[in-house]
């Protein structure tokens, strides 16, 4: 599997060794790296990108730091291979703590690299599976939100409030599109105990980005009946599967995307065959979010600007939300380690003890771009629920509350999941200290 | 013509005055005002219902006892009509070249001042010019005197009818007088009264051009009358075409006496939903033909409209059944359904704070036979961050209905008052039932945060659920629009702690407004609309509006919207779409004070 190139964001504890939790505080400052990306994907991560370092800017210029901790950024290059990925991270590894959003499909190989060894931690909001949910298997590697477990489970849901409840699930084809991923397996069990459950019919194909290949696909799955398709794509592999979808009179409003396949960059351009379409967001659309407008007003010389444009977009308003989270899990570690730059262990600490409530929320202006969310050791996602958009041909447009799927079922197959990849290790789970 | 100055101080407002009656000339040697006089009427004058006095000079060669006759019968004739009149102050009548006017200013016995132009002994100069003076005097015109802004915008409207009253009088007082007259000079008089009032009937420039009804000479005009009171011409036309409908319904001239009573609002549509919402029932249907004649155009039947609609129209709710913008929608169906001449079907389409409703409209691909409701609730989720769609991407076609919104605590709750509430809330948190996480709900329970009360926003987006949750205990409290519950309210199940607004509610005297506890959260006003997707042919959304208009009027739609406290003032498609973008701003603004 080749990897590809890894955006990085590295909150750098000054020199202090990861180990030294204990140690007085030798800066004020912690300066943040961003290693951007470049070829495929290169713009969602860029976007991505933007809104993480967009907020931790909005928190240095209007807030003067995190409790009087101010933070700077730095920007690494990353090329599309493991090697230079690996030269880009030591030095992050070696300086303190790092927070890596790695692409669709490149999870596996940092999760394994960096679960105990690196303690890099790992945003891995969309390609983790069930590994990202339990921090007893990878105690780096946070799903926050939501990963691609609950969000299948909230696909799901979504279609049975649409059919107007999960009883006329029953006899229903529904189809699962995905790409090359490692969460496909984990989602597929899902989708099959659900199924079991509900009496509904699912079949998974897997989906490329040649264009010819899905055509086919999208007729077989027009012929078959199929009444749903929840697709599970990246990049230009979602363009093409809305292309072809129309091609074989599919509607699109009965594709219901995962949050990887909701970038309007994507979905604009397979143009008026998109419109209609359906795709599940972790921090959803809105022209007045308070913390997006505070960003406006106080970021305007950050050196995301070039990015301005994407200011608003689904990848953006991803990354501000995220970094609304580091941003309280260093809060929150603050409170516990004292007002300084942080380790990676800290830094887990804070994460794994989110709380953020809709009160929280309101306050920091963001009460819709993201759901309450409560973390701990053993859930590294917090929350499991998503929004729906629907594609109305050049914007997305809300169209449901906050919606999760079926928590039971999601633990059933995390569980699993986290044995397997114990056992694959031959790794006791970490202990989760003082959850 | 109604002024508020001293006599001394008219010279100035003499231009825009009503008017000299055109058979009358005017005398350049009139003084500016003669003291009034009681003047001594003969014995066959007609029993007056109000005292008279008639200054003792200032005529010309007109005597004084007649004149006051005149106008004895004049005041007998109109306030023959209106019956709520029990008694009026003295009337003092004096000839000004600056009349006719009455005066805000009383004499100092508290009589009105009316200063007429007339003079000379015709007796139609002075019937034309005190009718259209006593018809202000009946019609509260002293309230412009305390509302200079708005009902002053509107005071057209009351020079149209007073002009009405100069023709009914002229024309009543001559058939009576055929009849039987005080005096045998006036029974003289009597067909020259009905050929002036003919001949002013018949004058070209109070004439509709052909093939024009009144509401689209006033959609055409309806900005120019509101700029000037004093557009006789035009108050003319109106005056000429009010006028059979009181001849018709005697009736309506009592309907006056309710006339600026509380006048309200900014538009000529909130001026006269305010005096339908004053006057008894008795006279609300005569109100609403008359508010008919101005904005229910001709209604379209099918075969006259030709070309739309073509097929059954569908109005998308944005919530789910069983609460008040599905009741809305289903019941105005009903109503357009004869209007639009089609069927018209409900769907509910729930979720995203109104938002999933919305978009399947901007995404339907039939939008001219679809209608939705938007409701300030959704506008208000709008300005929290949800979704990218607002007030542009649709036509608003009026404000439907509106209310305040309240809370109510389950009958058997230990909080039996707004007091207990806050005292409860101060020590721990409070579940309330709200429609949404982002609404007005949300943000309402938020300002009361900020004024220390812990209220725990616990959203439901099916109102029964809601419901449900406060009446079987899983929420202490219900955040909701009186009418929404008005079932549960009759049936005590419900208990009002507070109501959200500047006042208290006139359903609901004993509960106290907000304000009155030093919280100023009374500035989030609830409506909803009726809407279609931005685009629609111009004709189309004219034809549908047209429907909604008369849905409005209708006894039903009048009778519904009282039950659930949500009768609103139309405004119109620009007014109504200007309020939903103002909510927005105005939530967003109270979002960002609120403590992050």
């Amino acid at each position: 599997m080749s990897v590809h190139p890894l955006p990085v964001i590295a909150l750098l504890a000054g020199l202090l060794p990861a180990a030294a939790a204990s140690a007085p505080p030798l800066a004020e400052r912690q300066s943040v790296t961003v290693l951007m990306a470049h070829g495929p994907g290169a713009a969602a991560d860029a976007a991505l990108s933007a809104g993480l370092a967009d907020y931790l800017d909005l928190l240095d210029r209007r807030d003067g730091g995190i409790n009087g901790v101010r933070l700077g950024r730095d920007e690494c290059e990353l090329a599309a291979d493991a090697s230079r990925a690996a030269a880009c991270l030591d030095p992050v590894r070696r300086r303190g703590v790092a927070i890596v959003l790695p692409p669709p499909g490149a999870a596996p190989a940092l999760l394994a690299d960096s679960s105990r060894t690196r303690r890099i931690t790992l945003l891995t909001s969309d390609d983790a599976g069930a590994a990202g949910v339990d921090g007893r298997v990878f105690p780096y590697a946070f799903a926050l939100l939501a990963g691609p477990l609950s969000q299948a489970a909230a696909q799901l849901r979504f279609i049975a409030d649409s059919e107007g409840g999960t009883a006329r699930l029953r006899g229903k084809r529904i189809v699962y599109l995905h790409a090359d991923r490692a969460s496909q397996r984990e989602v597929g069990e899902l989708l099959e105990l659900l199924a079991a459950q509900h009496g509904f019919r699912v079949s998974r194909h897997r989906a490329g980005e040649a264009a010819g290949e899905q055509a086919a696909l999208w007729q077989s799955i027009s012929r078959e009946g199929a009444d749903w398709v929840l697709l599970a794509t990246a990049g230009a592999a979602t363009t093409v599967a809305l292309r072809a979808a129309a091609g074989a009179g599919f509607a699109a409003e009965r594709i219901i995307g995962s949050v990887a396949a909701g970038a309007e960059r994507d979905v604009a351009a397979a143009g008026a065959a998109a419109v209609g379409y359906i795709a599940a967001s972790t921090s959803p659309i809105g022209l007045h979010h308070a913390v997006v407008n505070e960003i406006r007003r106080h970021v305007s010389a950050s050196p995301a600007t070039a990015l301005a444009r994407d200011r608003g977009s689904a990848d953006y308003l991803r990354g501000v939300a995220l970094g609304l989270l580091v941003g309280e899990a260093i809060r929150l570690a603050q409170q516990r380690f004292g007002a300084r730059a942080l380790d990676a262990e800290q830094l887990r600490w804070g994460l794994q003890r989110l709380r953020l409530d809709e009160a929280r929320l309101a306050r920091l202006g963001a009460l819709e771009l993201l759901p309450p969310i409560s973390t701990s050791c053993t859930d590294h996602e917090g929350s499991g629920a998503v929004k729906f958009q629907q594609w109305l041909g050049s914007r997305w447009n809300v169209v449901s509350d906050w919606i999760s799927g079926d928590p039971a079922a999601v633990a059933r197959v995390v569980d699993a999941s986290a044995r397997r990849h114990l056992d694959a290790a031959g790794q006791p789970p970490a202990v989760c200290d003082g959850d | 013509m109604p002024l508020d100055l001293p006599g001394t101080m008219m010279a100035a407002l003499l231009t825009g005055g009503s008017g000299i009656a055109p058979t009358v000339a005017a005398s350049a040697a009139l003084p500016e005002a003669v003291p009034a006089v009681a003047a001594t009427a003969p014995a066959a004058a007609a029993v007056s219902p109000v005292s008279i006095e008639v200054a003792p000079t200032g005529w010309a060669d007109g005597d004084p006892r007649i004149i006051r006759i005149v106008l004895e019968a004049v005041a007998a004739e109109l306030m023959s009509r209106f019956p709520f009149v029990e008694s009026l102050a003295p009337i003092h009548v004096s000839r000004s070249r600056f009349g006719p006017v009455t005066l805000f200013e009383r004499g100092a016995d508290g009589a009105y001042r009316i200063e007429l132009n007339a003079g000379g002994s015709e007796p139609a100069p002075y019937i034309y010019e005190f009718a259209h003076e006593l018809c202000h005097v009946l019609s509260n015109y002293e309230r412009h005197h305390h509302d200079a802004g708005r009902s002053r915008s509107q005071q057209w409207f009351e020079e149209a009818l007073c002009e009405v009253a100069s023709l009914y009088s002229l024309k009543a007082l001559a058939r009576t007088w055929q009849r039987s007259a005080p005096t045998a000079e006036l029974a003289a008089a009597a067909p020259g009264l009905l050929e002036t009032a003919r001949r002013f009937q018949q004058e070209a420039h109070r004439r509709l051009p052909p093939h024009t009804t009144l509401a689209g000479w006033y959609a055409r005009y309806g900005r120019e009358l509101g700029d000037g009171a004093y557009d006789r011409g035009r108050n003319e036309v109106v005056a000429n075409l009010l006028l059979p409908l009181f001849e018709e319904n005697p009736a309506l001239w009592g309907a006056i006496t309710f006339l600026n009573l509380h006048p309200g609002g900014s538009t000529f549509r909130e001026y006269l939903q305010a005096w339908l919402d004053s006057a008894p029932p008795r006279y609300k249907d005569v109100i609403r033909y008359a508010i008919s004649l101005f904005f229910r155009r001709e209604t379209v039947a099918p075969a006259a409209s030709g070309t739309f609609p073509t097929q059954p129209l569908r109005i998308i709710v944005t919530f789910g059944p069983g609460g008040g913008a599905d009741g809305m929608a289903r019941k105005l169906a009903e109503l357009l359904e004869p209007e639009l001449g089609m069927p018209v079907l409900v769907e509910n389409v729930a979720g995203a704070s109104g938002n999933a409703g919305l978009t399947k409209v901007l995404l339907s691909s039939d939008p001219d036979h679809t209608l939705v409701t938007l409701i300030a609730l959704t506008a208000a989720a709008w300005a929290d961050g949800v979704g990218t769609i607002g007030a542009d991407d649709f036509t608003v076609l009026d404000i439907v209905q509106q209310s305040v919104s309240m809370m109510f605590a389950p009958a058997g709750s230990a909080i039996v008052d707004f007091g207990q509430l806050r005292a409860a809330a101060a020590r721990r948190r409070v579940g309330v039932a709200t429609s949404g996480r982002g609404t007005l709900d949300d943000l309402t329970l938020g300002l009361l945060g900020s004024h220390g009360l812990l209220l725990q926003n616990v959203p439901f987006a099916d109102p029964r659920e809601r419901y449900r949750s406060t009446l079987e205990g899983s929420t202490e409290l219900l955040f909701e629009e009186p009418g929404d519950v008005a079932d549960l309210l009759a049936a005590g199940m419900l208990r009002p702690l507070v109501v959200f607004a500047g006042h208290r509610h006139a359903a609901f005297p004993d509960t106290p407004a907000i304000v009155e506890f030093g919280l100023a959260i009374d500035d989030l006003p609830n409506f909803r609309t009726l809407a279609m997707r931005a685009g629609v042919a111009a004709g189309k959304v004219e034809i549908i509006n047209r429907a909604l208009d008369a849905a409005l009027l209708s006894d039903e739609w009048q009778r519904y919207c009282a039950r659930t406290f949500s009768c609103a003032s139309a405004v119109g498609p620009a007014e109504a779409a200007e309020r939903v973008r103002a909510l927005v701003e105005r939530v967003a603004a109270h979002r960002a004070r609120l403590p992050r």
